[in-house]
């Protein structure tokens, strides 16, 4: 029998990297909370506390520091690994609620309702979603939003609703054309409308629809001539009827990029050549971990852009980039680490002061569409299991467990590359040492 | 230039020669067709700096001799549309650029381009290595490997069809077997290798343990157009090749097609057909080729994999797709190794198993990531390897 259709949830973190600093220290409660980019770059994450002192997301750090200091808002660098463990606590709570659900990003997840009430009981939902949420914060600290609706795109147009109720919860029901999914289309902004970026929004706008109802009541020959077959998805979303299914794989991604700045410029090549080494490694990871496989490696150094005093440094930064074709589809470590090694060493100047190095794998194909190449040697079983038991120690023992040696060669002055983090949190979760101490 | 000439003899003879212009072209004259008089007769030629084509059609009358160039495809769809048997009249007066098409009561003024500007046809250049090849020889080579070939530029070296005499006496002096002729093709996921007995005069093509020629892919599916339209006719022509080490010209009926050959080396193919492969699985091609198409139904874009599951006499075909579910088909088999799973490109098996003629299928294995070796198991003539894709 099919089950009775209850719609979407859309359940999403509240400000998560502020909120995940939270947990572990409470007296950041009520205050004004930021975490800034790798190496310290620029405002990545605000507390609502801190959005109401007007920090604007993305602003460079060093600019704002002084303000920061006087407005006294507590600063942290990001610490990824807490984010990580923090997140998959949450999605565990989340995926278990539900027969079927869609992570579908580090603090947002897809909850599909179907089957879960009778028609009679739609009273039930908002009690349901409310002890969701409590049972999120009361299991893991982390604050959630949760938004329900007939479509994906309505659930996302929901949880902007919750967000800014103190129930931290909204229910726009199943019936699409009620007065309250209107009155929400109604006061709704297109460029928080999910699928319509901000160039569609502007677009649109000159043309007279100013918010998701309007957008929803368009024909559908007006919106498939000038939006195509995703505008008239949009609409469809809008009005109800579901385009969107959960997604049990996730989209195939078109390239990876593994990029950090260093910690300080560095002149030397070995320190370099270990921070390609270990992108290069981190690149190979990530495919192993999506299925995918890079069949071309390319290298970029760089100087640094700005000046200390943060104006742009123009002709005088340098950048070198160089590309190799692995002779195969792979994702294996070792063959990633040999061929951005050779890179780095081909497109390294000496005498530069380095401040950034990239590796970018510029297409990708999923291992499943890929047949072997008939020239390239066959890589192994045992090639294939070995990067396997390497997944499965750095997914149980943390990423610097084990290494390949071309990660770890330093220079003869001892340079590091490591990122900038002088503001880190501990890795409460992940490392024994770093546990909470109660005293 | 003022001719006539029946309409079912231009259009045969453009037919012949217009597959051979690129749509688009960088330079304008070679999106054209060079018409000229030879004698009572109406030479056309196209090219394409790479392959040249050219036919001799007889005309009705020669009133003025001349040449002319005019773009092809608009030519051919003109004289394709007029009536059957109806005489058409080509006429270029001499101070003009325009050329008059005129069949009946339909009238069309093309412009044209000078003749002169026209690139050199290159189907008079002497070639020094001549052989013959009957039409169904040449239908089994390419057949058998034409899915084979490469389109990918950046390999433009696996773009085409590679044809060597492979003499087993050079290799091996106290070999008994006779030197052959050998075409290979692959795009780097499966291989397809065929062979004829060597024909007369092929010896000595190339040097014996010499590489041997790479024919452009462009060049081998216009000659496949060619020879269809002869297919089963009770006598057919042979087609002449000729050779050198920088052009290849097959000559047929009254048809010559002049190629460039690649300028590049073919790897060492022999290196990557394996010779250890001991699991053998026979298979029912049709029922196996049905299998496979049904369970594909199910394949996407994602994914193209069809697993193949073996055990003793059963084979178990299935494809798997979050987005599409799942299907399996089990057919009756013959297969002496352990258990084993190994994934295809549904497509490269069905691609395979088109070219084999008789009843049984023969599947040499290694494992799960080695390449298989196919064949029909009754005819070794052709052999074809496919690369295995993760499961």
């Amino acid at each position: 029998m099919t089950p009775v259709k209850g719609g979407f949830a859309l359940v999403d973190c509240n400000n998560f990297y502020c909120s995940c600093e939270r947990v572990f220290n409470p007296r950041l409660e009520g205050r004004p909370v930021v975490v800034l980019s790798n190496n310290d770059g620029c405002i990545v994450a605000r507390s609502a506390e801190a959005k109401a002192l007007g920090i604007k997301m993305g602003a460079p750090f060093f600019k704002i520091k002084e303000q920061l200091e006087q407005q006294r808002v507590e600063v942290f660098s990001s610490n990824y690994t807490l984010y990580g463990d923090m997140s998959a606590r949450v999605m565990s709570i989340l995926t278990d609620a539900v027969p079927r659900s869609e992570v579908y990003s580090i603090d947002e997840c897809f909850l599909q309702l179907d089957g879960l009430w009778q028609p009679n009981e739609s009273h039930a939902r908002l009690p349901w979603a409310s002890e969701l949420r409590q049972r999120v914060r009361q299991w893991t600290g982390i604050p959630v939003s949760i938004g329900m609706a007939p479509t994906k795109t309505l659930a996302k147009l929901a949880n902007r609703i919750a967000k800014k109720q103190t129930s931290g919860v909204c229910d726009l029901g199943l019936d699409p054309d009620s007065a309250a999914v209107k009155a929400a289309l109604a006061d709704f902004p297109l460029e928080d409308i999910w699928g319509i970026g901000r160039q569609w929004s502007v677009r649109l706008q000159a043309m007279g629809v100013s918010s998701a109802l309007d957008l929803r009541n368009l024909p559908d020959s007006w919106l498939r001539a000038r939006m195509g077959v995703n505008g008239l998805r949009i609409a469809a979303e809008l009005r109800g009827i579901r385009c969107h299914s959960l997604e049990s794989e996730g989209v195939d991604k078109k390239s990876c990029v593994v990029s950090r700045s260093f910690g300080r410029s560095l002149r030397e090549l070995a320190p370099i050549r270990a921070a390609v080494a270990t992108h290069a490694a981190r690149a190979a990871q990530k495919l192993r971990h999506d299925g995918l496989l890079a069949r071309q490696i390319r290298v970029t150094l760089m100087t640094n852009r700005f000046a200390a005093d943060g104006s742009h440094h123009g002709a005088e930064s340098y950048e070198s980039s160089l590309a190799a074709d692995l002779g195969r589809w792979s994702n294996d470590g070792q063959i990633f680490v040999a061929a951005a090694t050779r890179l780095t060493e081909a497109i390294f100047v000496s005498g530069k002061a380095y401040k950034k190095a990239m590796v970018f794998c510029p297409v990708l194909e999923s291992e499943s569409r890929v047949t072997a190449d008939i020239f390239a040697p066959v890589e192994t079983a045992q090639q294939r299991r070995l990067m396997a038991a390497m997944d499965e120690i750095t997914s149980r023992y943390g990423r610097s467990s084990l290494k390949f040696a071309a990660e770890v060669a330093g220079g003869s002055r001892g340079e590091k590359w490591e990122m900038r983090r002088d503001r880190i949190s501990p890795n409460y979760t992940t490392r024994m040492s770093e546990l909470l101490r109660l005293h | 230039m003022k001719i006539t000439i029946e309409q079912s003899v231009l259009l045969k003879g453009i037919a012949h020669v217009q597959g051979i212009v690129e749509v688009k072209s960088t330079f304008p004259v070679l999106a054209n067709i060079l018409i000229q008089t030879k004698g009572s007769d109406l030479q056309l030629s196209t090219t394409d700096f790479t392959i040249d084509a050219v036919e001799l059609i007889p005309c009705t009358t020669v009133s003025d001799k001349g040449s002319l160039t005019v773009n092809a495809h608009t030519l051919y769809g003109i004289v394709k549309k007029l009536a059957d048997g109806t005489q058409v009249e080509i006429h270029k007066a001499d101070d003009s650029d325009l050329v008059s098409i005129r069949a009946g009561r339909s009238v069309f003024k093309l412009p044209t381009i000078d003749s002169a500007d026209f690139p050199e046809i290159r189907s008079e250049v002497a070639l020094p290595n001549q052989f013959d090849l009957t039409i169904s020889e040449l239908k089994t080579i390419i057949d058998h490997t034409k899915f084979a070939m490469s389109t990918d530029d950046t390999r433009y070296y696996l773009n085409g069809l590679y044809i060597h005499v492979k003499d087993y006496k050079h290799e091996n002096p106290e070999s008994n077997e006779a030197p052959i002729l050998r075409a290979v093709s692959t795009d780097g996921h499966r291989l397809a290798r065929v062979e004829l007995p060597l024909p007369e005069g092929a010896a000595n093509i190339h040097p014996p343990g010499e590489s041997g020629f790479i024919i452009p892919r462009k060049t081998i599916l216009e000659l496949r157009k060619l020879i269809d339209e002869d297919m089963g006719k009770d006598s057919l022509p042979i087609v002449k090749v000729s050779i050198s080490n920088e052009f290849i010209r097959f000559s047929y009926g009254n048809v010559v097609i002049t190629s460039k050959l690649v300028d590049g080396k073919f790897p060492d193919y022999e290196r990557v057909i394996p010779t250890t492969n001991d699991k053998r699985l026979e298979v029912d091609c049709a029922s196996f080729r049905l299998a496979v198409e049904r369970v594909s139904t199910l394949s996407t874009e994602l994914s193209k994999v069809v697993r193949l599951s073996l055990k003793d006499r059963t084979l178990t075909v299935n494809v798997s797709s979050s987005e599409n579910g799942s299907g399996l088909d089990e057919i009756e088999a013959d297969y002496n190794g352990e258990p084993m799973e190994v994934g295809f490109n549904w497509k490269y098996l069905l691609d395979v198993t088109d070219q084999i003629q008789g009843g049984i299928a023969l599947f040499k294995l290694a494992d799960s990531n080695g390449p298989a070796v196919i064949s029909d198991i009754s005819d070794q003539s052709a052999i074809y390897v496919l690369m295995p894709m993760r499961v």
